[in-house]
C-alpha cells in the first residue's frame, strides 16, 4: 500500500511540475513572441517588406564613418519613399528619391515632365488636373495660370458660377445678367443706376506663389475685417495644428470679439475704453501679485477676464494680447495663448516691426557667436550655418509649416493684408524659439519690452514667483 | 492497521483534484502576472515609426533607429508603463563642423505623454510638439531655431 501511495505521490508531482513548467515555458514563449526581432532586423531581409508593414516607411543602411553598420527601417518626412535592396554599397543611390509617376530625377531632384505639374509635391498631374485640385473643377490651364471656365468666376480660392460671385459680392437678391450684376427688384434691362447694376470684375484665378506675393506686397491695415480676423485664427490654425476644442475656443473668441464690435460708436471711443479697462486689469495684477493673492487660481480668473473684456474692444492691443498669452497658458489653453500671442506680433506696423526684426538681429548675431564659440567673422559663420544639414532640416519643418498654414488660410487669405507670409514666418521663428530655449526666452525680454510695453520675464515672476 | 489503511482512499482522490485545480490556478494568476509585468519592461526592437508609436501608445518599452534625411541618426526609446520618450541625436552626418557635431551629437531629450496621446510629431520634426519634453537638445534646438533667418 505504501508503494502505491508512493507511486500516486510521485505522478501527482510529476503532473503538477509538468503543467508549472508547460505554463512558464508558455509564458517565455509568449513574451518572446511580442519581442520578436522585426522583418527589417536586417538589409537583406527589408526589401519591399517595410513598404507592406508601412507604407511611408524606407530602409536605408546606416552609413557611418566611412562604412555601413547596419540597416534601419524608417520614416521618411519627405514624398518619397522606397525600400532599396541596391543600396548597399552605393551611398549616392541612397540619396536619390524613388520620383513618381511622370516625373525625372535630376539635379538632385524629381521634376515633373512637360505638361505635368507638382501638386502638393506629392505627385504630378496634368496643368488642368492641377487647376482642377486647387481652385475646382470649373478652371482649366491657359498660358501658365488657372482662369475660371466661361460662365465662372474667381472668388475666395475657388472658381464659382456668376450668379454665386453677383450673391456673395453684392449681397442676397443680386445676379448675372448679362454681364452684370443685378438685384431682383431692378432687373437689369434698362436700368442704369449704379446702385444696382455692377460690372463683374472677373479676376482669374493665378498659382498660389503668385498670390502669396500679391499678398505680401500691401502692408496691413490698423483696421481687421471679418475676412481678415478669420485669415489669421486658420493661419495658426495651420501653423499649430490645434487641437480642435482648442482651435474652436478660439474661432468663437473670434466671434465673440466681432459680434462685440458690432453697433461700437467709433474705434477710438473703443480703444479708449479698452485702455482704461487695461489699465484695471493692470493695477488688479499689480496688487494681487503684491499682497499673494495671484496664487489663488480664481483671482487669476479673475485677472485673465478683466483683460479679455478689454481685448474685446480693442483687439489690436498688443500689450493686452500679451497679457492673455500669459493668462491662457496658465489656464492650460496653449493653443490660444499661442493664437494672442502670434496675434500681439502680427499686430505691429511697419515700423514697429523693423525696431523688432533689428533687434532681434543683433540678439541673433551674438547668440550664433556664443553658441558656435568661433571669434568668425559673421559672413563666415553665417556660411556654415548656411551649409549645415542640420539647419536645413530645421528650415525645411519651419517651411513645412508655413506651407500647411498657406495651404489652411488658402481661401481666407486671397487679397487679404493679413496673410504676411513673411512676417507670419518670422514670427514663427522667433515664437517657438523662445518656447524651447530659455537662452532665446532671456536675450528676446528686452526687445519685446520694448516693442510691446510688457515685461515677459517680470510677468512670469509676478504670476509664480520665479 | 489494516482497516486505517483501506479508509481513506475516495477523500485523498478528491484532494488530489482540488490540488491540482488550485494549482492551475495559481499557475494561471501567476502566468497572466509575468505576462502583464513583464511584456511592457522587455524592450521591442522596432523596425518602423509605426510600431514604434503603437507601442508607446500601448506604454511598452520600445525603441527604434532611424536615419533620416540628411542622414543623421536619431535613437527614439519608449519607457515601459509609458514613463515618457526619450529622443537622441546619436550622429550628424560627416558633412557637418566639428563645432555642430560637438554641439548637437548625444544630446537628448524626453517627453511626457498618457496613454494612447503619444505625439507622432515628435517623430517626424524636429521642433514641433515639444511643450511637454525637456532636456539639453530642447534649449539646442531652440537656440539653433533662433538663428535661421
Amino acid at each position: 500500500m505504501y508503494k502505491l501511495k508512493l507511486k500516486k505521490n510521485l505522478a501527482l508531482a510529476f503532473l503538477i511540475s509538468s503543467i508549472l513548467f508547460l505554463s512558464v515555458f508558455a509564458a517565455i514563449d509568449f513574451v518572446f513572441a511580442q519581442t520578436a526581432p522585426s522583418d527589417c532586423e536586417t538589409f537583406s531581409e527589408c526589401d519591399g517588406k517595410c513598404n507592406t508593414a508601412f507604407p511611408e516607411s524606407f530602409c536605408d543602411p546606416v552609413y557611418h564613418n566611412g562604412k555601413y553598420s547596419h540597416s534601419v527601417c524608417g520614416y521618411r518626412t519627405e514624398q518619397y519613399y522606397a525600400c532599396r535592396k541596391t543600396c548597399v554599397g552605393k551611398p549616392t543611390e541612397c540619396a536619390r528619391p524613388a520620383c513618381p509617376a511622370n516625373s525625372s530625377y535630376s539635379n538632385g531632384q524629381c521634376n515633373c515632365n512637360a505638361g505635368y505639374w507638382m501638386f502638393k509635391d506629392m505627385a504630378c498631374v496634368t496643368k488642368d488636373e492641377w487647376c482642377g485640385r486647387t481652385y475646382g473643377y470649373n478652371s482649366h490651364e491657359a498660358n501658365g495660370e488657372c482662369p475660371c471656365d466661361a460662365g465662372y468666376t474667381f472668388l475666395n480660392g475657388a472658381c464659382v458660377t456668376d450668379n454665386e460671385w453677383c450673391k456673395a459680392t453684392y449681397g442676397e437678391g443680386y445676379f448675372r445678367e448679362g454681364n452684370l450684376c443685378a438685384s431682383k427688384s431692378q432687373p437689369a434691362q434698362g436700368q442704369t443706376s449704379p446702385k444696382t447694376i455692377i460690372n463683374i470684375q472677373k479676376t482669374p484665378a493665378t498659382q498660389p506663389s503668385q498670390k502669396t506675393q500679391s499678398a505680401k506686397k500691401t502692408p496691413p491695415p490698423r483696421k481687421l475685417t471679418n475676412q481678415e480676423m478669420l485669415a489669421r485664427v486658420k493661419l495658426w490654425e495651420g501653423v499649430l495644428e490645434y487641437d480642435h476644442k482648442d482651435a474652436q475656443q478660439s474661432v468663437e473668441a473670434m466671434w465673440d470679439m466681432l459680434a462685440a464690435a458690432m453697433g461700437r460708436p467709433t474705434r477710438a471711443m473703443l480703444n479708449q475704453r479698452a485702455k482704461i479697462k487695461r489699465d484695471a486689469a493692470d493695477k488688479e495684477f499689480k496688487e494681487a501679485a503684491r499682497d499673494g493673492r495671484i496664487r489663488n487660481s480664481a483671482t487669476r480668473e479673475n485677472i485673465r477676464k478683466m483683460y479679455y473684456d478689454s481685448w474685446l474692444d480693442n483687439p489690436l492691443d498688443k500689450k493686452t494680447e500679451m497679457m492673455m498669452a500669459v493668462f491662457e497658458k496658465d489656464k492650460g489653453n496653449r493653443d490660444t495663448a499661442d493664437v494672442f500671442e502670434k496675434f500681439a506680433y502680427m499686430n505691429l506696423g511697419q515700423k514697429e516691426r523693423n525696431t523688432l526684426a533689428a533687434a532681434v538681429n543683433r540678439a541673433r548675431e551674438s547668440m550664433g557667436e556664443k553658441l558656435m564659440r568661433e571669434e568668425v567673422n559673421r559672413t563666415l559663420l553665417k556660411k556654415q550655418l548656411d551649409a549645415s544639414s542640420f539647419m536645413n532640416q530645421l528650415r525645411q519643418n519651419v517651411n513645412d509649416a508655413i506651407g500647411e498654414a498657406k495651404e489652411t488660410a488658402k481661401d481666407a487669405c486671397y487679397g487679404v493684408s493679413a496673410c504676411d507670409w513673411a512676417w507670419a514666418k518670422k514670427v514663427g521663428i522667433i515664437t517657438e524659439a523662445q518656447k524651447l530655449s530659455r537662452e532665446v526666452r532671456e536675450v528676446m525680454n528686452e526687445p519685446i519690452k520694448k516693442t510691446f510695453g510688457f515685461d515677459w520675464g517680470a510677468t512670469i515672476k509676478s504670476l509664480y514667483g520665479k | 492497521m489494516e482497516n486505517k489503511e483501506q479508509k481513506p482512499t475516495g477523500g485523498r482522490g478528491k484532494k488530489i483534484l482540488i490540488y491540482i485545480i488550485v494549482g492551475w490556478f495559481v499557475l494561471g494568476v501567476a502566468s497572466s502576472l509575468i505576462i502583464s509585468f513583464v511584456v511592457p519592461i522587455i524592450p521591442k526592437d522596432c523596425a518602423t515609426t509605426e510600431c514604434f508609436v503603437e507601442a508607446a501608445n500601448n506604454c511598452r518599452n520600445a525603441k527604434l533607429e532611424v536615419v533620416d534625411d540628411a542622414d543623421m541618426l536619431w535613437r527614439y526609446r519608449a519607457a515601459a508603463f509609458c514613463g515618457g520618450f526619450e529622443k537622441i541625436l546619436v550622429v550628424l552626418n560627416d558633412k557637418e563642423t566639428a563645432r555642430m557635431k560637438e554641439l548637437l551629437e548625444g544630446k537628448s531629450l524626453s517627453c511626457d505623454y498618457i496613454k494612447g496621446n503619444f505625439d507622432k510629431r515628435w517623430l517626424i520634426t524636429s521642433i514641433f510638439g515639444l511643450e511637454n519634453c525637456q532636456g539639453e537638445l530642447k534649449e539646442i534646438l531652440g537656440q539653433l531655431l533662433f538663428l535661421i533667418q
